[in-house]
């Protein structure tokens, strides 16, 4: 556990053991059980970059998803500035709701396609206690200018956008609450290179005028490569190696992990090698 | 300007919005617009064909059939609007609820409304008319409880859809409150599918309450309503297929328009079709 | 393009496509303009671009799938020497003789199926098996892109399968009737790298054994750069750059594949930033005079008011840019 150990105050994040399994539904239960996550356990600190990535199905998103009690899990634990998820209700839930904000894949399902880029971001100032109209105006046209919009975009309603406008504003209404914690579950996974590169940036940017720290799902190494100081790499529903980007990169232990990275493929005409399948 | 109208779109609903209207108006105007009083007996023109005098005709008592039809008009529009409310806002609420609760909750709920369901609407609306008693006013709440189930159906369906969008939990992780998801983000998502909705059980209000006075359960005569003077036309059929001729018709025509429109606001509320 | 562009092999050409989309208050806009390829039997060719600059659009055109408004004005398409535009109904080539793997695979799917009817429904249609033998069909099939446990998941819905998954079921829906052309729109953009490297993988297999030819649609350059025989790429409705997979990459000419390759991050060494290109695709029915790529260029000059053509510098490899 190359960051887990030591300072446990500085952790944000500490998930222990955390186990969650989908029932299968139905009649015959056709399908049957998925354990989507097995005694996963990893820890982030304060200002830390946390890259996850594994094959799909490897349980990513969902433990995003548990983290933001969108998902319950069956044991283990995680807690968030010390305080676990699952047991938090009233004042204490909308805190951690506050403070940990989601960015999701779907750059076209993100918002109510019935209200306005504008008014969807003034929610989150509205929730903060800004209820003058002009103030949260004012706020969404900053906090637009602040990640690369049009200020006027505001009036636009989302189907007007591109993809990665959206994605954009989708940032904006996850900052609006001035989040500790950002979880993007392939946030440029939808986008055009050329994009992408703008919105990692933008990542880059807010991130240190903003302060917040940041765990990225993605499927696309190199992004992680670009963007995280520290990796996860998941398969079937296990954490099978962790550590700084560099080491895990550089020094791949697990045999999944050197497939993985054999298998990125990297703007330069190299062959992407099938990663092994144990 | 015409020239430009988006016909896919709008199409169905330009052509039966203005039927609509006129059936409106009519009822609205019906003092007013109606040659004579629907009340008045006149035994020297009795059973008379459609002519100068009475463009409809009149019935066995001499009354006038275009007055009596139009100011009929007027219980089939009340009935028909508060109906579709009752069953509208019945039918939102409990979908609404399932849908957020779900679980047992939701089972309980949606099973009840299976049972109201599963009677022929005709026979629930007889059965409630027999405990509450005949008038319009329990018509209008016996149709209003029939159309409960439809409209909570679709309401906890597209609920449902709703609550699986993205959009729904990037609301949920901002710390948006309960009361507030179901007004802001789930509710405007609802109530396209259930004006569509609305105008269909409109025109099927407009035709239950029209069996239900045919049955004698709803308007009580001498108070004209399609129903029951279609009812009476039936002794006369032979001589005088008029008294249920025209108040058959301008039930057929009110009925077939509101299913139209129905149609059409669908087609207007779909996003496919947009230009 | 040079005349080996229809040396007899050629499984597919396409020459001067112009798609338009028809605008009821706008003049007509351009979807693709005189755009020329053509793919080879048992050849892998990628075709790159931005969202927007009419990949899906040109790929659809062939398969007669164009939406309502939009329509070939120009151009010819043959198919082994015979001609799609005229003549042919296009819904007969369809799945047969070529099959798409559309994009959105979220969407692609009916939600009330199961997923392995949806497979088993080409074999259905054009192959008239038994239902027993097209079961197996279908379950060889999902084991073929790799569904675990393919068999018992072939009962289930669409829903029940994770966003990768059903991207590899709609694959094996195009492989079920092994047409000898491919398209694949963005087959994997969905996927994440091990089972995006499995299908690619699997693609190269299918093209070794049944001699498929693949159009591979995306917007990854990184991808199509580890598996192409050739690459066309293209900007906002026109091919700007098409040659070898070396040629694209290790001898780039145009300076808009140049910025693409350069906003793409690496594993290791990346820059603080990334260069990004400034600006945006412009829409179809902007009114551009010149180069189209003008406006976010860093090398335009004095000569790119005027449109450059596309042209053949050695080889195989042509671009259209007054400067490259
Ligand atoms: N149904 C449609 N009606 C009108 N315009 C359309 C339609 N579908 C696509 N277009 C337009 O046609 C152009 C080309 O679209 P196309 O889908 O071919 O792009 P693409 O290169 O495949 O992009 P992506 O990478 O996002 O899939 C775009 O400007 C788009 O807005
Ligand atoms: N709502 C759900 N119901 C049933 N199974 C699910 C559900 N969500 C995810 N799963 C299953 O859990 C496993 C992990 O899924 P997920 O976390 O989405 O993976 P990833 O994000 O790494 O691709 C998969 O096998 C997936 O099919
Ligand atoms: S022609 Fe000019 S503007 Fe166009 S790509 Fe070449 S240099 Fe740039
Ligand atoms: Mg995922
Ligand atoms: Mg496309």
């Amino acid at each position: 556990m190359p960051f887990a150990a030591g300072m446990p105050d500085a952790m944000l994040l500490v998930a222990r053991k955390l186990s969650t399994t989908f029932r299968g539904r139905g009649l015959l239960r056709r399908g049957g059980d998925v354990r989507a996550l097995n005694e996963v356990s990893f820890s982030l600190a304060k200002n830390q970059t946390l890259g996850i990535v594994g094959e799909s199905g490897s349980g990513k998103s969902t433990l995003l998803r548990v983290i933001l009690r969108l998902t319950p899990y069956d044991s283990g634990n995680v807690a968030f500035d010390g305080a676990e998820v699952a047991t938090l209700s009233g004042t204490a839930l909308k805190d951690l709701r506050r403070r940990v904000q989601p960015v999701f894949q779907d750059p076209y399902a993100t918002f109510n396609p019935r209200f306005s880029i504008g008014s969807s971001i003034g929610l989150g100032f509205e929730l903060l206690g800004e209820h003058r109209r002009q103030g949260v105006r004012e706020e969404v046209r900053r906090l637009l200018d602040d990640v690369g919009l049009d200020p006027d975009l505001e009036r636009a309603l989302p189907h007007e956008l591109s993809g990665g406008q959206r994605q954009r504003a989708a940032i904006a209404r996850a900052l609006a609450v001035r989040p500790d914690l950002l979880l993007l579950d392939e946030p440029t996974s939808a986008l055009d290179v050329s994009v992408q590169a703008q919105v990692l940036n933008l990542f880059k940017d807010l991130r240190r005028r903003y302060g917040f720290s940041l765990i990225l799902v993605t499927h696309d190494l190199p992004v992680v490569g670009f963007m995280c100081d520290h990796l996860l790499v998941m398969k079937s529903g296990e954490v099978v190696e962790r550590g700084a980007t560099a080491t895990v990169i550089g020094k791949p232990v697990s045999p999944y992990t050197r497939a993985l990275i054999d298998s990125a493929p990297e703007v330069s005409g190299k062959k992407a090698q099938p990663a092994e399948r144990q | 300007m015409i020239r430009q109208l988006n016909w896919r779109r709008y199409g169905l609903v330009a052509v039966t919005l203005p039927v609509v209207a006129l059936v409106f108006l009519a009822a609205a105007l019906a003092p007013v617009i109606a040659p004579y009083d629907p009340f008045e007996l006149d035994v020297l023109v009795m059973l008379q064909g459609p002519g100068e005098n009475h463009l409809l005709g009149t019935d066995e008592l001499g009354r006038d059939i275009l007055s009596r039809v139009i100011h009929a008009s007027r219980v089939s529009i009340v009935v028909g609007l508060v109906a579709v409310a009752i069953g509208a806002t019945g039918g939102v609420l409990i979908g609404v609820l399932a849908a957020h609760f779900g679980g047992a909750v939701d089972s309980v709920l949606m099973r009840f409304m299976e049972i109201v369901f599963c009677f022929p609407a005709i026979l629930l609306a007889v059965i409630l008319m027999a405990n509450l008693g005949t008038s319009v006013l329990n018509a209008m709440l016996a149709i209003g409880i029939i159309f409960i189930p439809g409209f909570a159906r679709l309401t906890r369906a597209v609920a449902q859809t709703v609550q699986r969008q993205p959009f729904l939990e990037a609301a949920i992780c901002l710390g948006v409150g309960p009361l507030r998801l179901v007004t802001r983000e789930i509710l405007p998502n609802v109530i396209g599918p259930v004006l569509v909705e609305a105008a269909v059980a409109f025109s099927y209000a407009v035709l239950l309450e029209s069996a239900l006075s045919f049955l004698g359960l709803g308007a009580q005569p001498p108070e004209p309503s399609w129903g029951n003077m279609i009812n009476t036309g039936r002794g006369f059929i032979d001589q005088a297929p008029w008294i249920s001729l025209a108040p058959g018709a301008a039930l057929f025509i009110t009925v077939f328009s509101f299913n139209l429109l129905g149609d059409g606001l669908r087609d207007v509320l779909d996003p496919k079709l947009h230009d | 393009m040079t005349d080996s562009g229809l040396a007899p092999e050629s499984l597919l050409e396409v020459e001067g496509l112009t798609i338009v989309l028809r605008h009821r208050h706008r003049p007509p806009a351009s979807i693709a303009r005189d755009v020329s390829f053509h793919v080879n039997a048992g050849e892998i060719v990628g075709l790159i671009g931005e969202s927007g600059s009419g990949k899906t659009m040109t790929a659809k055109s062939l398969i007669g799938l164009l939406p309502d408004r939009m329509d070939v004005v120009s151009g010819r398409v043959r198919f082994r020497g015979r001609d799609l535009l005229d003549g042919d109904d296009p819904a007969r080539v369809r799945g047969r003789d070529i099959a798409l793997i559309p994009q959105d695979a979220l969407h692609a799917l009916n939600p009330v199926k199961t997923i392995g009817w949806q497979v088993g429904e080409p074999l259905q249609v054009h192959g008239g098996l038994r239902r027993r033998r097209i079961a197996s069909v279908v379950g060889d099939l999902l084991e073929r892109v790799h569904i675990p446990d393919a068999r018992r998941r072939a009962v289930d819905y669409p829903h029940q399968f994770s966003g990768g998954m059903q991207q590899r079921a709609l694959t094996a829906m195009a492989l079920s009737m092994e047409p000898p052309l491919i398209l694949a729109d963005e087959p994997t953009t969905a996927l994440d790298v091990t089972i995006q490297a499995e299908i690619i993988d699997l693609i190269g297999e299918l093209r070794d054994a049944t001699g498929a030819s693949f159009l591979f649609i995306s917007h990854d350059l990184a991808l199509v750069s580890s598996f192409c025989d050739r690459i066309y790429v293209m900007y906002a409705g026109e091919i700007v750059e098409s040659g070898t997979k070396d040629a694209i990459f290790s001898h780039t000419r145009h300076p808009y594949t140049r910025a693409l390759i350069g906003a793409a991050p690496r594993l290791a060494g990346n820059p603080e930033r990334l260069p990004t290109i400034p600006g945006r695709i412009p829409r179809p029915h902007e009114e551009i005079r010149g180069c189209r790529f003008r406006e976010r260029c860093p090398d335009a000059g004095t000569a790119c008011g005027e449109a450059p053509r596309l042209e053949t510098a050695d080889g195989d490899h042509a671009v259209r840019c007054w400067y490259a």
